[in-house]
């Protein structure tokens, strides 16, 4: 308990300018991107990274994103906010389709 | 006492003023709403837009939405953390609100009219708070697509006076294993200020009290005894995405403390 609780006020410590680390994780049919593990800046939103997959995976269809293959966080949810919530061992996991994969 | 607490917060409702003016109709009209707390504006919008029909510009067009002095209300959050983040507690008189339409700002991301976007939203929020409970979303996961809808209606319907049983019963099935569970798990919290920004966060049960969090925390309209546990007020508070919903009003302080 009280490990948990000195991790948070680290986690408190960081500023929404903080880097995030993201992996990429295709799930189904979805082509796997170059770079699976990026780095970003923490105040960009979870619309901005669905972005970037699209532009990646060069298409205009709709993308469906999760975290740690449960859920989809609401668009305008920062990435710093994400992370603190649901990085496992300081990495947060992000799966994506071309179809809807987990209702 | 708990079950007392859940029919206080299924029944809360706040007073709406909901008014359109020129150039998106003829005249300055108004409608008066009773809002159920728990359920979004965008579940109002045909209501609204009925009464509305012979005002209507129809020269104007576009998407709805609804602003509070010049701010957006974003269509994803219950209208009662919208009241609470805006309106002081105990205030008598209706919220006016603005309906706008056309330049939808950025903000919202949501198409009003799509009661279906609106529905993923929940269910994503239904899981994500799952998750953040339990460690996976399991539970949410193998809930039947019937237990689901049965779920969302529950709330959503124009008169949910009489489903909190519905709600409950499948409530209480996915909270039985965390509530047996005494000590570390995390409650499901997403904190505002009384500005727009709203932050996530995973606050332990036992150890984090409400005042921890702020002077004044307010959650359905209530200013939040301080020395009580954030596992203790979830499983009374608890919205029906699985959040518990706080504000807090640091500013505005004092005046609680006179009022109580």
């Amino acid at each position: 308990m009280s490990e948990d609780r000195q991790e948070n006020d680290e986690v408190e410590q960081l500023s929404d300018y903080s880097k995030v680390t993201v992996r990429f994780l295709p799930i189904g049919s979805v082509k796997k991107l170059k770079r699976s593990v990026i780095s970003v800046y923490g105040n960009q939103t979870f619309a901005s990274l669905i972005n970037y997959v699209k532009r990646q995976l060069n298409t205009e269809n709709s993308l469906f994103c999760y975290i740690n293959t449960s859920f989809a966080p609401q668009l305008n949810t920062k990435l710093i906010d994400l992370s603190e919530c649901y990085a496992i061992e300081g990495i947060l996991n992000v799966s994506y389709c071309d179809t809807v994969a987990f209702g | 006492m708990l079950d007392a607490i859940r029919e206080r917060v299924w029944l809360g409702r706040v007073l709406i003023r909901v008014v359109v003016e020129e150039p998106y109709s003829i005249g300055k009209q108004e409608y008066l709403l009773q809002a159920n707390r728990l359920t979004y504006l965008p579940l109002y919008l045909p209501e609204i837009l009925r009464y509305f029909q012979p005002f209507i510009d129809h020269n104007s067009d576009g998407q709805w939405w609804f602003e509070y002095e010049n701010t957006p209300l974003s269509i994803s959050r219950p209208i009662g953390l919208l009241f609470d983040q805006y309106i002081k507690p105990n205030s008598s008189t209706p919220w006016v609100i603005k309906l706008r339409r056309g330049d939808q700002p950025n903000a919202l991301l949501l198409d009003l009219n799509n009661i279906e976007s609106l529905k993923t939203v929940w269910v994503n929020a239904f899981k994500e708070s799952a998750y953040i409970r339990d460690g996976n979303a399991k539970a949410v996961m193998s809930l039947s697509k019937e237990d689901q809808e049965i779920l969302w209606q529950s709330f959503t319907d124009a008169d949910a006076k009489n489903t909190l049983q519905e709600f409950w019963t499948r409530m209480g099935q996915l909270l039985a294993k965390t509530k047996t569970r005494s000590t570390n798990w995390s409650v499901p919290v997403r904190v505002y200020d009384a500005e727009v920004r709203g932050k996530t966060s995973q606050l332990y049960a036992p150890s984090t009290k409400v005042n921890t969090l702020g002077e004044a925390v307010v959650s359905h309209g209530i200013l939040l005894p301080q020395d009580l546990t954030l596992g203790e007020i979830y499983f009374g508070l608890v919205y029906p995405d699985g959040f518990l919903h706080l504000v807090c009003r640091k500013e505005e302080n004092s005046k609680y403390k006179i009022q109580r």
